[in-house]
């Protein structure tokens, strides 16, 4: 498994079909993990199609020395981070219309995290401070090395790995006895 | 939420309005940037090799002329003269640096051809040479120049190019052209002056 590398490859060499399976891969992945910064569904997948389209847009930019999955991550955090920057103001919105993005999240959810325990380890996620939580996010549930997650986070590996265990330490408490099984 | 097929038609339909929108501003980029650096281009290399003065100052100041054969007395412009006495093989070197003064001399030096100029045009209109026409009234008689000091003047630009006239006597020769122009005594007088001869290097008969 090459994150998307080969696809993106073949995208570049003429195959329109290939970016299809590209997508299929690594966008919902993406706008779960842009979710959890701008905490908008609907924003969160326009900013991961923006991050889709740079890769059409500025085909040469990437240079397939980081996996795909690394440079998408990193494009979408960035972008996520313009996104609330430039967000001046904060959006109220109807409770039933709230229900309906809660609800489309939980599916969303659902779709990327496949696994029970991860799913409790996510919801216990919300309440870890952000840096942690995006550590635990992309080495725990994008199964990303501590280099590839630092990349990401514009951190060394060594940092990423503080945040790890402190967070470790943090879900342990909130999770309970359980939390021990679930990490 | 859409499912991954709308999601990628719409990451195509933003990417070709991206493209678009680069291209327009590419060729926005040729269409102003290139003829304003190739205006650039052309004015500095104008400005180099001195067609445009090189700063308004000295250009409102007369300092920027073209001469006869060319030379611009700009800034960087001499005028050099030179005062051979005759019978004398020791030669007075005098050099102008102010470029105001050397504009002067230069004017009034120019004065005197275009005099002449006229002067044999009025001549070729009427078919007529006749010795009392205005430049050759007030000319009284012609010097012998044996005798008399010698003075060149040589305007020396920046590039090395040199502009010459020999005043010998009345005698007014410009080395390039060979045009010649007969002096009035005031004008001699005024020039020599301008010149800084103030010396008395007229021989008495």
């Amino acid at each position: 498994m090459d994150n998307g590398a080969s696809s993106y490859r073949r995208f570049l060499d003429g195959d329109e079909s290939a970016f299809g399976a590209l997508m299929e891969e690594l966008f919902r992945g993406l706008v779960f993990f842009i979710d959890g910064f701008v905490h908008d569904i609907h924003a969160a997948e326009d900013i991961a199609i923006d991050t889709f389209s740079d890769l059409v847009v500025h085909r040469h930019r990437y240079n397939f020395k980081v996996s795909l999955k690394t440079y998408l991550y990193m494009v979408g955090r960035s972008r996520a981070l313009d996104y609330i920057r430039h967000r001046k103001v904060l959006t109220f919105v109807e409770l039933s219309q709230a229900q309906t993005l809660a609800d489309e999240t939980a599916a969303l959810e659902e779709l990327v995290l496949s696994d029970d325990r991860k799913r409790q380890v996510h919801t216990a996620l919300s309440r870890l401070p952000e840096e942690m939580r995006v550590a635990v996010h992309l080495v725990y549930f994008e199964e990303m090395t501590y280099a590839e997650a630092a990349k990401v986070m514009k951190k060394s590996p060594k940092q990423v790995d503080n945040l790890l265990y402190r967070a470790k330490k943090e879900l342990r408490i909130i999770l309970g006895k359980d939390g021990e099984l679930l990490l | 939420m859409r499912n991954i097929e709308e999601c990628q038609a719409e990451v195509f339909r933003r990417s070709e309005k991206r493209i678009r929108k680069r291209r327009r501003i590419g060729k926005c980029i040729l269409t102003l940037c290139i003829p304003l650096s190739i205006t650039v281009a052309l004015w500095a290399f104008a400005a180099v090799s001195g067609v445009f003065p090189a700063n308004e100052k000295n250009m409102s100041a007369g300092g920027n002329r073209e001469l006869a054969g060319g030379i611009a007395v700009n800034k960087e412009a001499s005028l050099r003269l030179e005062v051979v006495p005759p019978g004398d093989s020791k030669q007075t070197v005098i050099c102008k640096e102010d470029v105001n003064e050397a504009a002067r001399i230069y004017d009034a030096l120019q004065s005197f051809f275009v005099i002449v100029e006229e002067s044999v045009k009025e001549h070729s209109e009427d078919n007529v040479v006749t010795e009392d026409s205005h430049i050759y009234a007030n000319c009284g008689t012609t010097y012998n120049c044996s005798g008399c000091l010698l003075c060149r003047v040589v305007f020396t630009a920046e590039n090395g190019a040199q502009a010459s006239y020999m005043l010998s006597g009345n005698t007014l020769t410009d080395e390039q052209t060979g045009q010649k122009a007969i002096l009035t005594e005031a004008q001699r007088t005024d020039l020599l002056d301008m010149l800084g001869l103030t010396i008395t290097w007229e021989v008495d008969p």
